[in-house]
């Protein structure tokens, strides 16, 4: 899942790239996610923050974001 | 009370007539006008001063000193036959105060009295220090290395401090760091700071030397061998030991490789958790108190208590010829029985390895999330020496996370500034209540496969992500207790936990909801009379007796409680 929100990212990042305030948010944004365990370190209001701003529609934000904390996944290979 | 004079005290108790060879008794009146004297220079009084060079009593001692028949200048008095009030001087304090006073006209001085002076200042001028020293040598062993250096070499080395680079390695043909120790060790043991006016360019290269900013000895002449004998009964197993070692590569630095063993240790092992769950006393910790069992850890069966993690780590270092100490909260050198971590060094490294600072929260935990670690430190005192040793945790925790398939490992701080960095720049304002975050907590408590002591870590991981410092103070707390009715039959007990809601206040116990959480089984609801009984019947206890108050509000304690 990490890497499908890094994929978004990039695309949004090219996407952004004449509209200079949306860019900054999307260049915080891949720092952020550039740790696997990044979700671990944000509290809940902030991850879906993060989420709404790569474009994860509303009814989907809870899905995502339980697995993104799925610890059972934490040695897995990315996907 | 008995109103000794000084000269009957003297008499009646032998081991001040002994002491008054070294220490000058005067009346407490004294020694109290000298300590309230208004007149002072750095600290000494200005009538004591006068005193050292025109009375005949105290010069006496000034020359013992200046005699090297006694270390310092000492003057006190006797109350109820204990020596008080003491007033000492070394020989440089002496005359560096005198001249200071005779220059600002504290005090005058007759002709005999300035003579003195003269002499006393001469005695420790810097020609005196080379007429004595001139052509001495002095021997020194290092780490086990034999070398000698001269008194012209030692002064040669302060003269050109300045311009040696901690980088040279080598200051006439001796290892930079060993000569550094040597001149040390001259001036402290000849107290030649103490005993000589030096010039400040002299004093205050020595005080550089001493804190190590440029070169670092603190570590020479430590663990310079392994005198405890435990480690050579432990057995690894070895497909532990080959996945601890594998992929490490051969081109590391002995500390890289020190540094890597361990992340490894605490990413493959686990705390044991019926270990933890019996509060660490019982019949269950014999297992781990025999030092045979270690072999029996294995990558299934990987639960192990500090000891035996150092026991391990110990075992692996000494196969890369690191020495090393077990650090015990027990004074012998005995296995088991108490916390231990391990001390060692590498170079001019002094390290401590501790991977359970904290059973829930210590590097067991932190290794495999990728966290800062906080159980391996560097105790050097010099800053650049411990940079340099968070520079290569960094490095090693960075290649262990390429072979993990982990872009990168944060660094603590700098990630909370892009965090804050991204708060300022979004524009989402999201809202959870209060029910949703707990359907979503009790969710992914149901759905995890982990077990044993990392679920309940889990679990506290999430109440901290998921719940906002008021929601975790009124609506939600978590417990981990002692289950000795649910226990595995090979086990005398097991951690459990107790998750308590409260949509408005948890300290309002009537309107609490309580949960059961036994690992690898569902979340279940449990009444608070059913934990009570279950408290009273002694099925469930505290892991720690202190938690009693705060961690289950209704056992103990909140309003509604018996």
């Amino acid at each position: 899942m990490l890497d499908k929100l890094k994929q978004i990212n990039e695309k949004l990042i090219i996407l952004y790239q004449n509209d200079e305030k949306n860019l900054k948010k999307q260049l915080i944004i891949k720092k952020l996610l550039e740790e696997e365990n990044c979700f671990f370190k944000i509290d809940i209001e902030t991850s879906y923050s993060i989420l709404k701003d790569l474009n994860i529609p509303d009814d989907e934000l809870r899905k995502v974001y339980q697995e993104l904390i799925d610890i059972d996944n934490l040695k897995k290979p990315t996907e | 009370m008995n109103n000794y004079t000084i000269d009957e005290w003297l008499e009646k108790e032998p081991y001040l007539k002994k002491l008054s060879d070294s220490v000058l008794f005067l009346d407490k009146e004294i020694i109290d006008e000298y300590t309230l004297d208004d007149s002072k220079v750095k600290g000494t009084s200005t009538k004591l001063l006068k005193n050292l060079i025109s009375n005949s009593d105290y010069y006496k001692y000034v020359c013992k000193l200046f005699n090297d028949e006694i270390e310092q200048f000492q003057c006190s008095y006797i109350v109820l036959g204990d020596v008080s009030g003491n007033i000492r001087l070394n020989k440089r304090e002496i005359v560096e105060r005198l001249e200071v006073a005779i220059s600002n006209n504290y005090l005058e001085l007759n002709d005999e009295e300035m003579k003195r002076f003269n002499d006393l200042k001469e005695h420790i001028s810097l020609k005196a220090l080379n007429n004595k020293y001139f052509n001495t040598l002095h021997d020194y062993n290092v780490d086990n290395i034999n070398f000698t250096i001269s008194f012209l070499d030692i002064i040669e080395f302060l003269m050109e401090y300045d311009s040696i680079n901690d980088y040279d390695e080598y200051y006439k043909e001796i290892k930079l760091e060993y000569f550094a120790y040597g001149v040390i060790d001259f001036l402290k043991k000849n107290k030649i700071i103490d005993n000589y006016l030096l010039p400040d360019a002299i004093t205050n290269k020595y005080q550089e030397l001493e804190l190590g900013d440029k070169i670092d000895i603190e570590a020479l002449n430590q663990f310079t061998e392994t005198t405890t004998s435990i480690i050579n009964d432990v057995v690894i197993d070895q497909e532990l030991k080959s996945e601890i070692l594998v992929n490490m590569p051969d081109d590391l630095s002995l500390l890289e490789k020190a540094i890597y063993i361990y992340i490894k240790m605490c990413k493959l092992l686990r705390y044991d958790g019926e270990f933890y769950a019996v509060n660490q006393k019982g019949e269950v910790t014999k297992k781990h108190e025999d030092i045979n069992h270690i072999k029996n850890v294995t990558l299934e069966n990987n639960e192990i208590v500090c000891y035996e993690f150092n026991a391990i780590y110990a075992k692996l270092l000494s196969e890369l010829n690191i020495n090393f100490e077990i650090n015990s909260s027990f004074v012998s050198d005995t296995y088991g029985g108490a916390h231990a971590n391990l001390l060692f060094r590498v170079e001019k490294f002094l390290i401590e390895a501790d991977s359970v600072t904290s059973i829930l929260q210590g590097d067991l935990i932190r290794a495999k999330l990728n966290y800062p670690l906080e159980g391996l430190k560097c105790k050097n005192i010099n800053l650049k020496t411990r940079k340099e040793f968070s520079n290569l945790i960094s490095k090693i925790y960075k290649l262990i996370a390429m072979g993990d398939n982990v872009e990168k490992v944060e660094e603590h701080e700098t990630f909370n500034d892009i965090l804050r960095e991204y708060k300022n720049v979004t524009e989402n304002e999201i809202y959870l209540d209060i029910d949703e975050k707990l359907d979503l907590l009790m969710t992914k408590i149901n759905d995890s496969k982990l077990i044993g002591l990392d679920v309940l870590s889990y679990m506290l991981l999430l109440r901290k992500i998921i719940f906002n410092s008021e929601e975790r103070k009124y609506n939600i707390e978590i417990a981990i207790i002692r289950n000795n009715e649910f226990a595995p039959v090979d086990k005398v007990a097991m951690p459990s936990a107790i998750i308590t809601i409260n949509q408005i206040d948890i300290n309002d116990v009537v309107n609490n909801t309580y949960y059961l959480y036994n690992p690898r089984e569902p979340l279940q609801y449990i009444t608070l009379n059913n934990l009570r009984k279950r408290f009273n019947g002694g099925s469930f206890e505290f892991v720690d007796e202190s938690d009693k108050e705060d961690r289950i509000p209704g056992i103990y304690s909140g309003k509604g409680t018996k």
